[in-house]
Order: C-alpha cells, then sequence, then structure tokens
C-alpha cells in the first residue's frame, strides 16, 4: 500500500505517465561543462606583510607600545651575492666569516644549475637566533632592486618556520632599501 | 493448464518452474526494439540516480565556483609557490602581470611576449615598458616622490571611496584597508615595493601576497 503510485498522472489506460527527464540532463549536463571550463583548480593562499619602511632598516610596524625591551630589529638582506643578516648593534656578512666582500649565506647551484639563494642554511642560521630571542617573531626583508618576487617569498617561507615546524619569525616587514 | 506431473505450488514437492507447455520459446520472445516496432509501450530506461548525481555536481561547482574570493585568470600571471596556510579573504585586488603570456594552440603549451600591466579590480591602470631587458620598468614621469605610482594611487583611491561608500550603506563596519596583491613571480623587489608604498598612500594598509599554496 505504501509504494502504490499515485494515480494522479494516469492516463486513460492505467500507466502513470513519467516526467521526460532527458532535457533536464541536457541542460544538467551543458552547465557541468561550462563551470567545469570556467573553474581554475588553483588552491590559493595570502601572505601577510606589514608596511614598508622607507629609508631601510627600519623597525616593525607590529611594537606593542608598553613593550620597554630593546628590539632585535633582524634584518634580512637579500642581495644579489647571498644573504646578510642584520640584527640591533651588528650586520653579519662574509666578513664575518673571514671572506670579505661574500655573503654571509651565499648563492649555490639549485636541481637545474642555476645559481639561487640557500634556504635551508638561512632556515637554519634564523633557528640559531631564535634560540636565542624566542620571543621576537618580526623579521624585516630587504632586497636589491633586481630581486625577483619569488625568491622573496621563498624567503619568507624560510623565515616562517623550521624545518621540523618550529615557528621563527612569522611577522614579515618589507623594507624599501635602495629603489632603483 | 498445469501439467498432472508439476507442481505448482502445493507444497507436495519441490517447485520447478513454469512447466514447458505454458512457456513461449525463446525465439518468439520480443526484443526492446520488436517491441517498439509492435508498437508496445517500452519502459524508459531509469535517470533518478543519474539526475540525483549530476544535481550534486552542479551544486558543488556552482558553490566553489562562486566562493572563492580571488580570482586569478590572467595567463600572463605566474604566482610564485609558497608554504603559507593562510586561507584567501574578500579585498581590493591589485594585480601585475608577467613578461611571458601563456596559452594553447592546437593542444600544445605556448608563450608569447606581453607588455607587464598592473591592474586594480580587473581594470588596467599603467602598462609598463615591456622591454625584454627590464619588462618591468616605468617612465620616471609615472612616479610621485620616486616611490608613488600616480595612477595606481589615483584608482586605489577611488576604490576606497567606493568600498568606504558601501560599507557606509550596508553597515559591515566601515573600510577595511585590506589589499591583495597578486604578482607574477618575475616581479622585481623595486616594483613590489612602489606597489606596496603607493597602497599605503591611497590608504590600503593591510597588505597580503597571493600565492600558491603547496601541499605540505
Amino acid at each position: 500500500m505504501a509504494n502504490r503510485r499515485s494515480n494522479r498522472n494516469a492516463d486513460e489506460g492505467g500507466d502513470v505517465q513519467e516526467p521526460d527527464l532527458v532535457p533536464m540532463m541536457n541542460l544538467n549536463f551543458v552547465l557541468i561543462a561550462a563551470l567545469l571550463s570556467m573553474t581554475v583548480n588553483v588552491n590559493l593562499g595570502l601572505i601577510s606583510v606589514q608596511a614598508p619602511q622607507l629609508g631601510g632598516g627600519g623597525g616593525s610596524s607590529a611594537d606593542k607600545p608598553e613593550d620597554k625591551k630593546p628590539k632585535l630589529n633582524l634584518t634580512i638582506f637579500i642581495t644579489n651575492k647571498g644573504y646578510d643578516i642584520a640584527a640591533s648593534g651588528a650586520t653579519l656578512n662574509g666578513a664575518t666569516d673571514g671572506r670579505p666582500g661574500e655573503a654571509l649565506i651565499p648563492m649555490k647551484p639549485n636541481d637545474k644549475g642555476e645559481m639561487d639563494y640557500n634556504y635551508e642554511s638561512l632556515n637554519k642560521k634564523l633557528l640559531e637566533i631564535k634560540k636565542n630571542f624566542p620571543l621576537e617573531d618580526n623579521v624585516i626583508i630587504t632586497a636589491d632592486p633586481k630581486v625577483t618576487y619569488d625568491r622573496v617569498v621563498e624567503t619568507m617561507d624560510a623565515s616562517r618556520e623550521s624545518g621540523d615546524g618550529q615557528e621563527l619569525f612569522p611577522a614579515v616587514a618589507f623594507s624599501a632599501g635602495i629603489v632603483g | 493448464m498445469a501439467s498432472e506431473n508439476v507442481s505448482i505450488g502445493d507444497g507436495s514437492s519441490p517447485y520447478q518452474g513454469w512447466p514447458e507447455e505454458l512457456l513461449r520459446p525463446k525465439d518468439e520472445v520480443p526484443t526492446r526494439k520488436a517491441k517498439k516496432k509492435e508498437g508496445e509501450k517500452v519502459d524508459p530506461p531509469a535517470l533518478n540516480s543519474l539526475m540525483d548525481i549530476v544535481t550534486i555536481i552542479l551544486v558543488y561547482l556552482i558553490k566553489s565556483f562562486a566562493t572563492s574570493p580571488i580570482d586569478v585568470t590572467d595567463p600572463a600571471t605566474d604566482l610564485p609557490m609558497s608554504t603559507s596556510k593562510e586561507a584567501t579573504e574578500e579585498a581590493a585586488v591589485v594585480m601585475v602581470t608577467g613578461p611571458v603570456r601563456k596559452g594553447f594552440v592546437n593542444g600544445a603549451k605556448t608563450e608569447a611576449p606581453n607588455t607587464p600591466q598592473i591592474v586594480v579590480d580587473q581594470e588596467p591602470v599603467l602598462g609598463l615598458s615591456g622591454n625584454p631587458a627590464d619588462p618591468f620598468s616605468m617612465p620616471k614621469a609615472e612616479l610621485e616622490r620616486n616611490f608613488i605610482i600616480k595612477k595606481l594611487k589615483t584608482k586605489l583611491q577611488e576604490v576606497k571611496k567606493a568600498q568606504e561608500a558601501v560599507a557606509s550603506i550596508t553597515d559591515e563596519g566601515g573600510f577595511n584597508g585590506k589589499v591583495v596583491i597578486i604578482a607574477d613571480k618575475r616581479t622585481p623587489y623595486s616594483l613590489l615595493t612602489k606597489v606596496l608604498i603607493t597602497c599605503g598612500e591611497a590608504g590600503f594598509g593591510e597588505y597580503k601576497f597571493a600565492v600558491i599554496k603547496l601541499d605540505s
């Protein structure tokens, strides 16, 4: 009884008229094809960045007014030879390691044989700094005018967290530095 | 009429099926086509299950198409990849396109030279030089105080006014100053800082860079 069909649409012969679903199926398939062709299957993300400081090496804008401790002002310089790192009172470059004229972390060939920045070494160096300054999470990035955006993004990735997931310096501020 | 030797369910012996003399020979059973030819009614295929699946797929595609706050469909913009896990959100969009436009011709990938542009909310604002040696350079006349891109600042100020007007009507908490920068991965740092400084001058103080998430 519960499964008995309603005879509302029954014709004179007593057969139930099924609705014609074929045109609706046609429309649905066309819509699916149109939406698939318009959909871009790219997983987009965002990186938050703080305001650039004109003149280079400025402090970050995330400082709390009540924080009176001396600022680290950790700065990563992306030069055309590699990375230099600076903090309040000192700049570390190749001269610090007895290699005057070179970068602290020089470039190295990548998998394609092209010279690229040494992101792993930068990450390790920042991990050492983080151990000494565990409460600091700000970093300022300044770069040579010709350094490309993808290398800046990879530098930010290297400064955000260590290889084992420990947070390093996720709050990034850009410095305009010497703009060409 | 059943044969006396065949039980048809009276319980006296196992059921043997319909007696052969009552069955139509197999070669006389009409096929679906034959039924059609004879004018008999043919049952239509059951489309209900297929309709259910198609409708669910359609609803999913409409939902994902409509809810993406940032759309990067310009073939001249190649985003860098990042391990960032921050989700996308609604904001004004400033795009810097790249020097190479990718496409498909006869199924093969092609790359053609492109003049980079600065685009705000899908509207081109400033074309850059496109010079193969330095495609992202711009004349100094376009700059104010060496850092601020005049046309970009003007356009962003218009966008800000429009957002403030909408915020006042809809009571959504006011203008939030968020801007998403979608830049080609080859964009030089000098242009990037000029864009950021210009956005700041126009009143957009919260910057976010759009990247492609790396699967971790």
